[in-house]
């Protein structure tokens, strides 16, 4: 019933966008700072700056910490590509940071506390911290070791769990350097954190006029483009909703019709006994709105279904709330009533004699 | 002179069936006094429903115009209307017009199930009175598990639970045998004399008919004396 097929929908589509919008959210605010990286370069990994900026970033008023940072991808873990499950967006990230500039951290690595474990320290080789999916994933403590990319590592931290840093592999920077076949005085990008957050904006800019090859994008500026762009979402789930309502208002004027059309004889009988047609009005309305209750709550289970089964097999990070359950059994229940407008008035205008006569 | 519960006062009912005019009642009058009993006896096609209706509040005269306590029923509204059926009429259709996917009890319930009178109460009433009418045993059974006469009992009941002045029997005793028939008119006029409820009951078998009831004799939609 197309009542059903949109309150799925409905949750399905809800889902998805609050999904992506916390996962974005916890990844951009995770960062917490400016990062800088080469201009026009399609991703962090394919991004490529001199080690000598890091001296530049720091020189800047209101800078203070600039940590360098360098990306690749997880080829192998234990010889093998890495499995299915373990990957967040599809792949698992290898993370090269500053065992030394660790210490200045303030808050935690991409907004996610080591939970069992340390951080990288001074002195580290190759030692890795881990995300919890891998760990999991791979059965892995800290003190196990774990090979990736062909190379040796001991596990020292294992991260809290998140949607974003599940599958991270964090390891001292000049062993990423190694492993992602990066000259020693390069890295991918730079993340700068300023004294004051509000600071942010202010010293993007002068980062991008004393570096004319670099972009800086601050965190909080992120975070606006992306409210941006999650306002097409929302309008784009008004308009499904709309069709949605449309269609499934369609499908109860229909439903009903041939309902109280069977039944012409016996609404008249109530009309002549003395129901009003106020009376037949509100009986239609009732079992219309009835037919939304029903039909609102076969898609809230049905579409709740869905949402949990997306998640299992892809863990796209699908929030389900209760807000929008309640949004789309109330939508459904809505679309009942209206739906059942058009037929309870054209019933209850039934003339009593006719029903009577009728054989 | 006391003012007559029902009247009708030179009615007419045209019907137009495709481009001819049926006139199916052509200037009637009729005076119905409380607690009267009063039959309608006519030929198969004279009008005694078309009256029957229009005395009921369930259809408009053409011309002419219908009184309930001296008050003419064109002035009422729609839903005006259906509260004067609601409260004050009860009707037996011809055909009983039963609902077919309700027990007898509910049947019953029917007129009242709308108004503000709570459920215990009129469920209560309405089994008091399928016992009167000795449909005991036969209070949840549907219309299609009983029998003719038992359906025209379920009819009876239904038009008695909102306790109404005036019931409007159309043809009652039509589809029984002579002895539910007289079962069924002994049971009106034993409620006609205890409650004075006012009855009117078209009907064909003239035995029923004593010399005090009140008679109206119709034919080709005019009253004959
Ligand atoms: N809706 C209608 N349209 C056209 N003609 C109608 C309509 N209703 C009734 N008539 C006609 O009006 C006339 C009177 O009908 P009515 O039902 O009042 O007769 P009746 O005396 O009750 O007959 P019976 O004894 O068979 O029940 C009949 O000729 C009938 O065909
Ligand atoms: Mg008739």
């Amino acid at each position: 019933m197309a009542l059903v097929i949109g309150v799925v929908a409905i949750i399905t589509m809800v889902s998805v966008s609050d999904g992506i919008r916390n996962s974005m959210v916890e990844a951009i605010s995770g960062m917490n700072g400016i990062i800088v990286w080469e201009k026009d370069a399609l991703d962090l990994p394919f991004s490529c700056l001199p080690m000598s900026y890091e001296k530049k970033l720091e020189a800047i008023p209101g800078v203070k910490v600039v940590f360098p940072e360098v990306y690749g991808l997880v080829n192998t873990i234990e010889g093998e590509k890495p499995k299915g499950g373990s990957m967040t967006m599809g792949m698992a990230v290898l993370a090269g940071f500053d065992p030394v500039k660790e210490q200045q951290r303030v808050g935690s690595i991409y907004g996610v506390e080591v939970e069992k474990g340390r951080n990288l320290q001074p002195g580290d080789k190759y030692v890795a911290v881990i995300g919890h999916q891998l760990a999991d994933e791979y059965d892995k403590r800290v003190g196990s070791i774990m090979k990736v990319n062909g190379k040796r590592f001991k596990v020292i931290g294992i991260l809290e769990e998140s949607q974003y840093a599940g599958s991270a592999v964090v390891v001292p920077i000049d062993i990423a350097r190694e492993l992602a076949g990066l000259d020693s005085d390069t890295v991918n990008s730079f993340t700068v954190q300023t004294y004051n957050p509000s600071d942010q904006e202010g010293v993007s800019k002068i980062i991008e006029a004393r570096l004319d090859d670099v972009d800086a994008m601050s965190t909080q500026a992120m975070l606006k483009d992306l409210e941006e762009v999650m306002v097409i979402f929302d309008w784009a789930f008004i308009l499904l909703s709309s069709i949605s309502l449309l269609i499934a208002g369609i499908g109860i004027i229909n439903t009903m019709l041939m309902s109280v059309m069977d039944r012409q004889k016996e609404i008249g009988v109530l009309k002549a006994v003395g129901w009003s047609s106020e009376d037949v009005l509100k009986l239609v309305l009732y079992e219309s709105a009835l037919i939304g209750v029903f039909g609102g709550l076969l898609g809230c289970i049905a579409g709740g279904l869905v949402v949990i089964g997306i998640e299992n097999v892809v863990e796209f990070g699908l929030t389900l709330s209760w807000t929008t359950i309640l949004g789309a059994f109330a939508f459904a229940v809505f679309a009942g009533l209206v739906g059942g407008v058009y037929p309870a008035w054209k019933i209850s205008r039934i003339d009593p004699i006719q029903a009577i006569r009728m054989e | 002179m006391k003012t007559p519960l029902l009247e009708a006062r030179d009615v007419y009912r045209e019907y137009l069936l495709g481009k001819t005019v049926v006139k199916a009642l052509r200037g009637v009058d009729v005076v119905i006094h409380k607690g009267d009993f009063v039959f309608i006896v006519g030929p198969s096609g004279s009008g005694k429903s078309t009256l029957m209706h229009i005395l009921g509040a369930l259809d408009h005269p053409t011309k002419g115009s219908v009184l309930l306590d001296g008050k003419n029923l064109a002035r009422l509204s729609d839903w005006q209307l259906s509260m004067v059926r609601r409260n004050r009429v009860g009707f037996v259709f011809q055909g009983f017009n039963l609902v077919h996917s309700l027990n007898a009890k509910e049947n019953v319930m029917l007129p009242l199930q709308t108004s503000d009178i709570d459920k215990v109460t009129l469920e209560a009433r309405a089994i008091k009175l399928l016992m009167e009418v000795g449909l005991k045993h036969r209070i949840n059974h549907r219309p299609n598990e009983l029998s003719g006469g038992e359906r025209q009992r379920v009819a009876t009941a239904r038009a008695l639970i909102n306790e109404p002045e005036i019931i409007l029997a159309d043809e009652p005793t039509g589809e029984l045998d002579s002895k539910t028939g007289a079962e069924i008119m002994g049971l009106m006029r034993t409620i006609n004399k205890e409650k004075g409820t006012t009855f009117v009951i078209v009907t064909h078998d003239t035995e029923y008919i004593t010399e005090k009831d009140k008679v109206f004799r119709i034919r080709d939609g005019k009253i004959i004396r």
